[in-house]
């Protein structure tokens, strides 16, 4: 009896911490989730790509996006303004619960709105590294989550929680593209300072830095420079917000079909 | 542009291409145009050379919580399909331009278009816990149905490609005629679309005219001791109901849309001009590995009330008949054909090929559009391309082989 205690004991002392640490991982991402839940962006951005440091294209566009009603899911509109050959495409994206999104792609030289497959997130987003699942919303309720422990954050001071994802479901494993994700939180601040990306076969595939983050009303913040490297080719783009207005009221119609297709 | 022999039919063409848009708050305008020169060589009936403005798009725009209104001159293009769009009443396209650079041979109406999207009040649950909701909140949103009204008088013309009409020697096409701008004349459409999760679609009503002028017989004289018969393309008023839709599952994109045309019986009783038909595509969009999708439709015509192989007891009326019934694809009660569409769009390589065939199972016809476009650098770049028509020459797209060209595209963007 006596050891059966010690051992129920031993297993407390040991079992207690690593539950402690899971419950931190989701702690953690949940307030970093929340914490980029700004209701409201609108704005103009940059987004370069290139090859090992060198850019070889620049596209500008502005952006909307507007959280829903349910607290969780944003609508976001895209339209390019440069290059020449792109000014007035746009891409509007519809999230809703389970990945039912809708994507539309406005093309300007057509003047017509197709329906684009919207539930395969691992897609390159307009031709660069980033996929459309690197550019819509985390939901940290997708993930399995763990807690790997705090070290430096590498490209910023400070340190950094590390934390892997790894998607609750095969569904979610094959719309991502992404066999599971490494997070690194600044233990500061609760944001997310870069996350590695890893295929479906376990590889690493990606590395996303956010080196700049602004303050937003309500004690949100926002992500300012993005930029992604795909370690396979040495790809990488870029992605910058120029002066992101907050505060600014966005029309839910011009998050619309209709809202695609009109001057914004 | 062609190229060719000394004798060989060519085209060329140069020209500027603006867009200017802007605007404060709920107001704003739109604007876009070219102007070309257009040279051509060795095609019959066309002008040897001409200029061309264009105001592709010329208006303004209010916008409010629920409404858009749109005035002017204005390009409405409804339909999901690809390329092929039976639910597209408004737009019109000028065939004499050879080179299907869009925004060179696309014909926009000018009127109104009213879009209206009601909001309505729902609960929010804001705060919830074990399932339970503690705190909700009355919002108001979007509804996912929005009603479109098309209301216009002076509509989009199709300007026919001057060799496309296989009428007989002695006929002259006199210019075409525009029906009266009036109220009786001025276009309706409407339409009502719901937009779900991952899926689409919308039924619409129109009222107005075939964009495509039809051929009619408007006089018969002897010139000496030979006929002459004239002939004027004219557009004929037709009413007509569509669908169409869409819905993304299985990782691909669905589409269907069809719309029922009835033309007006005035018309179609002089035996010259088709009756009602049934114009229906359904597609399959699937990107096939990153930057590389394809498009794959079956399309459908179908004519009710046509009895095959009918011909007017007057030779000349009969040539009339055929030419008209060609150009709406109503040889044939029932027509079945498929399209695919290819596209591949490296935004890195630069490299972008666009190949895009069509053919007709019951009358051999179709054509091959194959436009491979390098870009030099974000302002330049180049295509080469080529448009193959092939078919018998009684067909629709084969009546039109000796029109097959090369082309080469310029073009500076900035």
């Amino acid at each position: 009896m006596n050891n059966q205690i010690t051992t129920l004991l031993v297993f407390l002392a040991i079992a207690l911490p690593a539950t402690a640490r899971a419950e931190d991982a989701v702690e953690i991402m949940k307030r970093s989730e929340l914490l980029v839940r700004v209701p409201t962006m609108s704005g103009p951005a940059k987004l370069t790509t290139g090859n090992r440091g060198k850019v070889e294209k620049t596209k500008v566009f502005d952006s909307w996006r507007k959280l829903q009603p349910d607290q969780i899911h944003f609508f976001t509109l895209t339209r390019f303004t440069k290059p020449a050959d792109i000014n007035g495409e746009a891409v509007l994206m519809q999230e809703f619960k389970d990945n039912q999104n809708n994507v539309f792609i406005y093309l300007s030289r057509f003047k017509k709105t197709r329906r684009v497959e919207g539930y395969d997130q691992g897609k390159s987003f307009m031709g660069t590294v980033f996929s459309y699942s690197d550019v819509s919303t985390y939901h940290y309720a997708n993930y399995k989550l763990k807690y790997l422990g705090l070290e430096p954050c590498g490209s910023t001071p400070g340190n950094c929680h590390k934390i892997e994802s790894v998607p609750r479901t095969d569904d979610i494993r094959k719309r991502t593209r992404y066999s599971k994700t490494l997070n690194w939180i600044s233990a500061k601040t609760g944001l997310v300072q870069r996350t590695d990306a890893y295929d479906l076969d376990g590889k690493l595939l990606k590395k996303i830095v956010v080196s700049k983050y602004i303050p937003a009303p309500g004690g949100k913040f926002v992500a300012l420079k993005i930029r992604a490297d795909r370690v396979t080719d040495g790809d990488f783009s870029a992605l910058e917000y120029r002066d992101p207005d907050m505060e600014k009221e966005i029309p839910d119609a011009l998050l619309t079909e209709e809202g695609l297709s009109s001057i914004p | 542009m062609y190229a060719g022999e000394d004798n060989d039919p060519n085209q060329f063409a140069e020209g500027v291409w603006a867009e200017l848009e802007g605007g404060e708050e709920a107001y704003k305008y739109h604007f876009s145009g070219s102007l070309t020169e257009i040279t051509t060589s060795n095609i019959p009936g066309y002008e040897e050379n001409r200029f061309v403005a264009r105001f592709d798009e010329v208006y303004g725009q209010y916008s409010n919580a629920t409404t858009q209104v749109f005035a002017g001159r204005k390009t409405v293009l409804w339909g999901r399909s690809d390329t092929i769009n039976p639910t597209d009443y408004h737009t019109g396209s000028d065939l004499s331009v050879l080179n299907p650079e869009t925004r060179l041979t696309r014909n926009s109406g000018t009127g109104l278009q009213l879009i209206y999207r009601p909001r309505y009040e729902k609960v929010v649950c804001q705060k919830k816990s074990r399932g339970r909701c503690l705190e909700s909140e009355l919002i108001e949103t979007n509804s996912e149905w929005s009603f479109d009204m098309v209301v216009t008088p002076y509509f989009a013309e199709t300007r026919l490609l001057a060799g496309y009409a296989p009428l007989p020697a002695g006929i002259v096409i006199e210019k075409t005629e525009r029906p009266e701008f009036s109220f009786a004349n001025t276009e309706f459409g409407v339409k009502a679309s719901y937009t779900g999760r991952q899926y689409d679609y919308s039924f619409s009503g129109f009222r107005g005219f075939d964009h495509r002028p039809l051929f009619f017989e408007t006089g018969r004289a002897l010139v000496g001791s030979t006929p002459v018969i004239h002939v004027t393309p004219k557009y004929v008023p037709v009413t007509a109901v569509g669908a169409d839709g869409s819905v993304n599952t299985y990782g691909a994109v669905f589409t269907l849309e069809a719309a029922y045309f009835m033309p007006s019986a005035s018309e179609t009783g002089t035996s010259v001009i088709p009756s009602n038909h049934l114009d229906a595509v359904a597609g399959v969009d699937y990107e096939l590995f990153d930057n590389f999708h394809s498009i794959l439709q079956g399309i459908f015509y179908y004519f009710p009330n046509l009895v095959e192989g009918q011909a007017d007891s007057d030779p000349v009326r009969s040539q009339i008949r055929q030419t008209n019934f060609l150009l709406v694809r109503g040889q044939k009660q029932v027509q079945f054909g498929n399209s695919l569409h290819l596209i591949y769009d490296d935004p890195e390589l630069r490299h972008k090929l666009d190949a895009f065939v069509v053919s007709f199972y019951s009358t051999s016809d179709g054509y091959v559009q194959p436009k491979y476009t390098l870009k030099w650098t974000d302002e330049f770049q180049t295509s080469l391309g080529l448009v193959a028509f092939f078919g018998p020459a009684n067909s629709t797209l084969g009546s039109l082989r000796d029109l097959s060209s090369v082309f080469f595209e310029m073009k500076y963007l900035f």
